[in-house]
C-alpha cells in the first residue's frame, strides 16, 4: 500500500511533515502580484473607458463632416444640370453662387459662440424639370410687373403644364438670348411670381411684385462703371454679395424673344445658429430645410475662377482659390466660377469637465476639419 | 497549489496582455481609419483639380508621342508642350494639414506659369476668416503635428477598355500616401478618373 501511494502521490499531502498548502510568504508574494496586474488592468480600463466617448465623438464628428463632404460634392457636380432642357439656350456656364462672409470678428471667444456671419453660403443652381419658357415681346422688367410667355418648344409643352408648374412664390430664373460682350455671357434676372401663372390660350402670363426689380446704386466697384440689377426679394440665387447683394456685371432688366426663362428649383448649403451653441449645416431643397450636420463652426466656400484677376500662362485662370467676391474680375461675376473649395470644421460635444482644450479655438472639445475640391462639370465642360 | 495560483495569473496575465493589445490595435485602427480617410478626400481633390482644366492644358496633356506622363513610383515631371505653351508639369505634391493657433491650415503644392514649384497655403480661421496666399517658392516651415500626405498622378491616353484602344479619352491616377508610419499599418489610397 505504501508503495502504491507513493506512485500514484494519492494522499501525499497527508504524508507527516508534507506541505499543508501556502505559505504566507507564498500567499503575499501571490497577492502582491495580483494586486499589481490587477491595479495595471484597473488603470487600463480606466483610461480606455475615458477615452471611449471622446474617440465615439471624434468618429461620429468625422462620419458627419464626410457624408456632408459626400453630399455637397454630388451637388455641386450636378450644378446647372438640366439647363439645357431641349432647347438651343444661350451656352453661359451657369450653375452655382457663393455669399462669402468677410466678418473675421464672429466668434465670440469668452462664450465660443460662432455668429451667422462665420459662415458662408452656397447656392446651387439645379432647375425643376418643367421645360423652358420664352417672352412673347421685349420686356424692360423694372417698367412692367407681368409678363406673357409662349413654351420654347411648343411641341412637346403646353401652356398649361407651364401654368401648372408655375405657382405663387415660384422662382424663375430670366436669361437674355444674346452674349453679352462686356463678360461674354448671357444676362440673367430673377422673378418670384407673386402668383399662379395664368393660362390664356397658348399663352402663360406671370406676375411679380412691383418694384422687385430695382437698378443698383451703388454697385461694389472701385471704378463705378458697372452697372447692374437686382431682385430685392433675391435670397439666394443670384444674390452674391450679402445681403442681397448682386452680381454686377452678369444682371439685366431687358429680356426679348430670344430669352429663355427657366424655373430653379436651388439647393442651398447655409448654417443655421438658432442655436448658438449648435450651429447646424442645413440643406434646403424647395423650400424644405434638412440638418445635414450638428456642432459646425466653420464653412467657408472658396472660387477658382476663369478670367479670374490673376494669369497664369496656361491661361487667363485664378490660381488661388478667391474667398472674397471683390477678388472676381469683374467682381462678384459668379459665372466666372470653375472650382469651388468647401472647407467645413466641426467640433464634437463641449464636455467641460475635460481637462481636454483644443488649439484651435481653445475649447473643452475635438476640433476636425475636411476640405474638399469640386469642378461643377456643367461649368468645366464649358471650357474643354 | 502554489504552482496552480501562479498558473493562474500567468493565465490572468496573458489574458491581460491580450486584452491591452487589442485596445491599443483598436485606437491605431481607428487612427488609420481617420488618415485613409483624410487621404480618400485629398485623392479625390486632386482627381477633381486635374478634371477643372481644358484638355489642351499642358497640366493634363498627354503629347502624341507617349501613352502616360507622370507616375505613381517616382517622383516626376515633364517638360510638356501643348497649343504653343511649353511648361514643366509637376507630377506631384504634397498638403500639409495642421490644426493649431486658432487656424486650420493647408498647404498644397502647384506650379506657376513656368513651371516652378508654388506653395499655396490656405487658411481658415476660427475667427471667420478664410484665404488662400499667393505663390511661395519655398515650402514654408512645417509646425509639429503637422499632416504630410504626398501625392503622385499619372496621366494615359489613350485608354484600353477591354483590349480596345479608346482615343480623346484620359485615364488620370493619383496616389495618395502618408510618408511616415503609424501603428496601424500604412496610408496608402489610389483611385482613378476618365476625363475627356
Amino acid at each position: 500500500m505504501t508503495k502504491h501511494r507513493e506512485l500514484t502521490g494519492v494522499n501525499r499531502g497527508y504524508e507527516p511533515g508534507a506541505s499543508a498548502g501556502l505559505t504566507l510568504l507564498e500567499l503575499m508574494v501571490a497577492l502582491c502580484v495580483f494586486l499589481i496586474l490587477g491595479s495595471a488592468a484597473v488603470m487600463l480600463v480606466r483610461s480606455h473607458v475615458a477615452l471611449y466617448p471622446s474617440q465615439q465623438g471624434q468618429a461620429a464628428l468625422n462620419i458627419q463632416l464626410r457624408n456632408s463632404i459626400a453630399q455637397m460634392q454630388i451637388d455641386v457636380m450636378n450644378a446647372g444640370v438640366d439647363y439645357y432642357p431641349g432647347v438651343n439656350a444661350p451656352g453661359a456656364p451657369i450653375g452655382l453662387t457663393i455669399q462669402n462672409q468677410t466678418n473675421t470678428n464672429c466668434f465670440n471667444s469668452a462664450t465660443r459662440i460662432y455668429e451667422a456671419s462665420c459662415f458662408d453660403t452656397l447656392t446651387i443652381l439645379a432647375f425643376d424639370s418643367i421645360p423652358p419658357a420664352r417672352p412673347t415681346e421685349t420686356y424692360d422688367i423694372t417698367s412692367v410687373n407681368r409678363m406673357t410667355l409662349v413654351p420654347a418648344n411648343a411641341t412637346t409643352t403646353t401652356a398649361a403644364q407651364l401654368a401648372a408648374a408655375y405657382k405663387k412664390n415660384s422662382e424663375l430664373l430670366l436669361i437674355t438670348g444674346s452674349i453679352s460682350p462686356d463678360t461674354g455671357t448671357p444676362k440673367f434676372m430673377t422673378v418670384y411670381l407673386s402668383e399662379d401663372a395664368v393660362v390664356d390660350g397658348s399663352t402663360v402670363t406671370i406676375a411679380w411684385t412691383p418694384g422687385d426689380i430695382v437698378k443698383a446704386t451703388n454697385l461694389p466697384d472701385p471704378s463705378g462703371t458697372y452697372t447692374g440689377y437686382y431682385n430685392k426679394n433675391e435670397r439666394y440665387a443670384l444674390a452674391t454679395y450679402p445681403p442681397g447683394g448682386y452680381p454686377a456685371m452678369t444682371t439685366t432688366s431687358t429680356f426679348d424673344t430670344t430669352a429663355v426663362v427657366l424655373k430653379l428649383s436651388p439647393i442651398v448649403y447655409w448654417v443655421k445658429t438658432t442655436d448658438p451653441h449648435n450651429p447646424q449645416l442645413v440643406r434646403t431643397e424647395k423650400q424644405q430645410d434638412a440638418v445635414i450636420a450638428d456642432s459646425i463652426v466653420g464653412f467657408k466656400v472658396g472660387a477658382m475662377t476663369w478670367g479670374g484677376s490673376q494669369s497664369s500662362a496656361a491661361g487667363d485662370e485664378s490660381p488661388t482659390y478667391l474667398y472674397d467676391p471683390n477678388s472676381y474680375k469683374p467682381p462678384y461675376d459668379f459665372s466666372l466660377i470653375r472650382s469651388v473649395r468647401i472647407s467645413l470644421i466641426g467640433r464634437t460635444a463641449i464636455n467641460p469637465t475635460s481637462n481636454f482644450v483644443n488649439s484651435f479655438d481653445g475649447g473643452h472639445y475635438r476640433v476636425e476639419a475636411v476640405s474638399a475640391v469640386v469642378s461643377p462639370r456643367n461649368l468645366s465642360m464649358h471650357d474643354q | 497549489m502554489l504552482l496552480e495560483v501562479l498558473i493562474a495569473i500567468i493565465i490572468f496575465t496573458v489574458a491581460l496582455l491580450g486584452l491591452a493589445a487589442l485596445m491599443l490595435r483598436v485606437s491605431a485602427g481607428t487612427e488609420r481609419s481617420r488618415y485613409m480617410s483624410i487621404a480618400t478626400m485629398l485623392a479625390s481633390e486632386k482627381l477633381e483639380d486635374l478634371i477643372r482644366y481644358p484638355s489642351t492644358d499642358p497640366v493634363v496633356y498627354v503629347p502624341p508621342s507617349s501613352v502616360l506622363v507622370g507616375g505613381l513610383a517616382a517622383d516626376k515631371s515633364e517638360l510638356i508642350s501643348c497649343s504653343g505653351v511649353t511648361e514643366n508639369v509637376i507630377y506631384y505634391d504634397d498638403v500639409r494639414l495642421s490644426v493649431g493657433e486658432g487656424v486650420v491650415t493647408e498647404v498644397r503644392t502647384a506650379t506657376d506659369g513656368s513651371g516652378n514649384p508654388c506653395y499655396y497655403v490656405f487658411k481658415h480661421t476660427a475667427s471667420g476668416a478664410a484665404s488662400e496666399g499667393s505663390c511661395l517658392s519655398a515650402a514654408p516651415a512645417v509646425p509639429s503635428g503637422t499632416l504630410v500626405f504626398h501625392r503622385r498622378w499619372m496621366i494615359e491616353s489613350p485608354v484600353t477598355v477591354n483590349t480596345t484602344s479608346v482615343a480623346n479619352i484620359r485615364r488620370i491616377t493619383v496616389l495618395v500616401k502618408l510618408p511616415t508610419s503609424i501603428q496601424g499599418g500604412d496610408v496608402s489610397f489610389q483611385m482613378s478618373a476618365l476625363r475627356p
